[in-house]
């Protein structure tokens, strides 16, 4: 195994579920999901080929992932997707069977009321408020100044509540 | 609902994790992708223009050697010049003036037609070129030799000896260029 492919897998090992962590919340189709998730590592393959360097390997596989969301909701022209779906990319390992029911209602009804929302605050709730991501992070990814995700991330969780009223 | 309650059910989507069956999916077909090409060295791309310029050079080179060579002395070409002087000189056996012409240009029509390839030669003349000259070149002395027996018969004694003399030019050539002729694969 060459140093390339040793530093590959150690990037797989440590961003794979992070990163279809947050494809499966913006899509909902596993295969799509899965496909997305191997095109963005094959991507970062190539460019590790290409003997570019990549100074944040987590915020560029988030970029390259958020971009194959984009292409694939342009292509579908729409932006609907289904619930039952998120459950078979997700689970919640440390709750029994009969909590699992109770905790199902709820990740629908978060989920349910995110998919209202435009995919640039769709993204930025799950990068900020699910994924933890730092603002620092996110402006990278966004491709904005951290300032302006500051304003963005009050806006999102601001129509996020507003879905919430509505109901 | 409250921001606070809100950011808490967000954040409750933190402990939903991915499926093992989903990342062993990924894995298996990253693995594929790494069977087949996916750790392939990166194509060598400047292999492309280097063909390509390759190529353009090869032509380049072609093209400046056929239009070079297309100005240079051509066997063909003295061939076909000589035998067209040979063929506008008439026959008029009553001038010896006449008759001496004829067999210089024909002993030069001769000599630059012997000196063709029959093949051809690469750039210059091809074998059908030289296939159809030489036939030319029979029939014409075949038209001649024909004349000259008619002159001779009518001739007066002065002059059948160098008319007779003429006629045996054009029949060894006659002769000489219709082996050569039927050296081709189909002689028509």
């Amino acid at each position: 195994m060459t140093y390339l492919e040793t530093y590959f897998d150690e990037i797989y090992t440590r961003y794979a579920a992070l990163i279809l962590h947050y494809v499966a919340l913006r899509v909902a189709d596993r295969d799509i999901a899965e496909d997305i998730v191997a095109t963005t590592f094959l991507r970062f393959w190539k460019k590790l080929q290409q003997d570019i360097i990549i100074e944040h390997e987590k915020t560029y596989l988030f970029l390259i992932a958020k971009g194959l969301i984009v292409d694939y909701y342009r292509s579908k022209k729409t932006n609907q997707w289904s619930l039952d779906s998120v459950h078979e990319l997700l689970e919640d390992p440390h709750i029994n069977i009969e909590k699992q029911v109770v905790q199902k209602i709820a990740y629908e009804e978060i989920l349910s009321h995110l998919q209202q929302l435009p995919a640039q605050y769709q993204d930025i709730i799950v990068f900020y408020y699910v994924q933890s991501l730092s603002i620092e992070e996110i402006a990278i990814i966004l491709e904005k100044k951290q300032g302006a995700v500051r304003v963005l991330i009050h806006r999102a969780l601001a129509a996020l509540k507003k879905t919430y009223e509505r109901t | 609902m409250k921001e606070r309650n809100l950011i808490s059910q967000l954040a409750s989507l933190r402990t939903l994790q991915p499926r093992a069956d989903s990342l062993a999916r990924i894995k298996s077909r990253l693995d594929t992708e790494h069977e087949s090409s996916f750790y392939r060295p990166p194509a060598k791309k400047w292999l492309i223009p280097a063909s390509f310029t390759g190529l353009l050079a090869v032509f380049v080179l072609i093209t400046s050697v056929y239009f070079a060579t297309y100005r240079l002395p051509s066997r063909y070409l003295d061939a076909e010049n000589s035998l067209s002087i040979a063929v506008s000189l008439p026959l008029a056996p009553t001038r010896d003036t006449s008759i001496q012409d004829l067999s210089q240009a024909l002993n030069q029509a001769n000599s630059a037609m012997v000196h063709l390839h029959l093949k051809g030669e690469m750039f210059l003349y091809s074998m059908s070129q030289c296939q159809n000259l030489y036939r030319d070149y029979v029939v014409y002395l075949r038209g001649l030799h024909g004349q000259l027996d008619e002159a001779i018969m009518s001739a007066p004694p002065e002059r059948k000896q160098r008319l007779e003399t003429l006629r045996n030019q054009v029949s060894d050539y006659e002769e000489a260029a219709e082996k050569r002729l039927q050296m081709y694969p189909k002689h028509k």
